[in-house]
């Protein structure tokens, strides 16, 4: 895939939005900048609001009240004052391979791209820098893309997202059902498309070790509210009680951290939620612990 | 977009009602009686009776008049179509007007009412069935209807079982649907934009993996029954049999007079009719 060049992230700008489905309001003054650039978590319980808030982000919800801007301008609505779906940006579904729909592998990539009406030339190039990157092979491309197997599946389904070149990334619950392994293979190869293409990405999860392992930023979602708006480090090590209040559990490396801590009797200076920072810390409390105990 | 708002057409509306409360073999059974009644019509007065007759029933129900009218919306363009047919190339002698070919008759027109009016007659009660029973019971009074087929060796339990697991799995099928559509849509499939060829020639990829899905889930579904020793020869029971109580009884009586009163009106005039009902009274 080419840099986006020109096509820098943008900013993506909510205000006071409401929006209700089915007569049950959803979201509630909802207000927050996504900044370009960044790797946004949106945490919170099951029913919180979430995926409505991010189908409102990409177009999909068109009834809500609220300001929503993109690039310091109003997003886009159609003569019936309906909400156009936003092209920049890609969204990943849940269960991403429970989207898939064309008959080959080929046309499940290029569909997006057919869509806007790039050439074919500019289509095939697109599909062979995009294949490698998400360990998919060009056999495959003929091929029913009912066939591959479940991880696969997944790959494709983000790979048809992402070869549109999205400015901002939204995935719900992208690793949702899968191993451990396969799980942090996805997500890294995630954060790499962001540094390599200087992308956003919106990630929803009610996964707490991904959010503290991969965002720049949280955003935390309690029935339709927005409970604040954090850097990670700073959610994760010093708000816990706004985890708890949203039903939501500490990440596993700081709840060890923080039970070493009561252990040792003396706070451990971490600066940092990823789990990189927090072993060698922790082991150093523990290793020195072990020595005093040996004396 | 949500394709499950949309399907209007014998959706259950939960009311406390009379008709809700009937079993639901004595509203399939009284229901066919109706239909049986209305294509014996030849006079206005049995069409008045008749009318009479669903117009009780639909206020019986206490659902709102609003979605009855909207229910019949998908089969408007098949009633003016009757219509207008009928006016324009009906039979008979009194021409009350002539344009070119069109040659509107008295006849015709009169066939043509008669025709909208019988299906208005027979989609209506039927709403109002399906409307006032859930699928389940329905599916549930139909079995036991045609229970006596299975002494004639016709599979009744699995047939049955086939129509309340393809009801069942209607909003699921809908929301998968749904799904697809979205994804495409995010995906920068325009429908708003297009002209009509394109959308229905759009619509027909979607099939596929809709199909795929769905025979993907049949078969788990087989398995999952396989699992539960279904077909292990014993007769399967339900949890809340069908109970056939006093006002079943009643309403059993009600329409079978009110349909020997349509007949009466429709040979012998409505004057007749009334008296004979008042009499009975």
């Amino acid at each position: 895939m080419t840099n986006t060049g020109g096509k820098a992230a943008e900013r993506y700008e909510l205000h006071g939005i409401h929006a209700t489905l089915e007569g049950r309001p959803v979201l509630r003054e909802i207000g927050f900048t996504l900044e370009a650039g960044a790797w946004t978590s949106l945490i919170g319980h099951t029913g919180a609001g979430k995926s409505t808030l991010a189908k409102l982000l990409k177009g999909l919800i068109s009834q809500f009240e609220g300001q929503y801007r993109i690039g310091g301008r109003p997003a886009a609505r159609d003569r019936k004052g309906r909400m156009r779906v936003v092209p920049e940006i890609g969204f990943v579904f849940q269960y991403p391979e429970h989207q898939i729909f064309e008959t080959t592998v080929q046309r499940e990539l290029s569909f997006a791209l057919r869509a806007r009406g790039d050439s074919a030339r500019a289509i095939d190039e697109a599909i062979s820098r995009i294949l490698p990157q998400f360990g998919l092979d060009e056999e495959m491309l003929p091929q029913s893309p009912l066939r591959l197997s479940g991880g696969q599946k997944r790959r494709l389904a983000i790979a048809s997202v992402l070869i549109a070149q999205p400015r901002l990334l939204i995935l719900d619950e992208p690793t949702a059902a899968l191993d451990p392994l396969s799980r942090r293979a996805l997500l890294d190869l995630l954060k790499g498309w962001q540094k390599r293409e200087g992308g956003s990405i919106l990630f929803i999860s009610h996964n707490m070790d991904d959010a503290a392992e991969y965002s720049d930023r949280v955003l935390v979602l309690e029935q339709g509210r927005l409970l604040g708006h954090f850097g990670a480090d700073e959610l994760f090590l010093r708000r816990a009680d706004l985890l708890e209040r949203a039903g939501l559990a500490l990440p596993e490396p700081i709840r060890l951290l923080r039970l070493v801590e009561e252990l040792s009797g003396a706070p451990i200076p971490v600066e940092s939620c990823r789990e990189e920072e927090i072993w060698p810390a922790v082991q150093a409390v523990w290793r020195a612990r072990g020595n005093k105990d040996e004396r | 977009m949500n394709g499950r708002s949309r399907l209007t057409i014998g959706k259950y509306i939960d009311r406390d009602s009379a008709l809700h409360g009937l079993d639901p073999r004595i509203k399939l059974l009284g229901l066919l009686a109706l239909m049986i009644v209305f294509l014996l019509l030849r006079s206005w007065t049995g069409y008045a009776a008749s009318s009479a007759a669903v117009a009780g029933i639909l206020l019986l129900s206490r659902i709102p008049l609003r979605s009855y009218l909207r229910g019949l919306l998908p089969v408007l363009p098949i009633l003016i179509f009757t219509l207008l047919y009928h006016l324009a190339l009906g039979r008979g002698e009194q021409v009350v007007a002539e344009y070119g070919f069109v040659r509107i008759t008295r006849e015709g027109a009169w066939e043509g009412t008669a025709i909208v009016w019988r299906i208005l007659l027979m989609i209506l009660p039927a709403s109002a069935l399906t409307a006032s029973t859930r699928p389940l019971t329905l599916a549930r009074g139909l079995e036991r209807l045609l229970s006596p087929l299975s002494k004639l060796r016709v599979p009744i339990p699995q047939f049955s079982l086939m129509i309340v697991i393809a009801i069942r799995f209607i909003p699921t099928i809908l929301g998968e649907l749904d799904r697809i559509l979205v994804a495409r849509r995010a995906r920068g499939f325009d429908y708003a934009g297009r002209n009509p060829v394109k959308r229905l020639t759009g619509f027909i990829p979607v099939l596929v993996p809709l199909l795929a899905t769905t025979v993907q889930r049949a078969d788990n579904l087989t398995l999952a029954i396989e699992a539960r020793a279904y077909g292990d020869g014993r007769g399967r029971t339900v949890y809340r049999p069908l109970r056939f109580g006093k006002k079943d009884a009643a309403a059993a009586i009600w329409i079978a007079g009110i349909a020997a009163l349509i007949l009466l009106a429709d040979r012998s005039g409505t004057v007749h009719a009334l008296a004979v009902f008042l009499r009975l009274q």
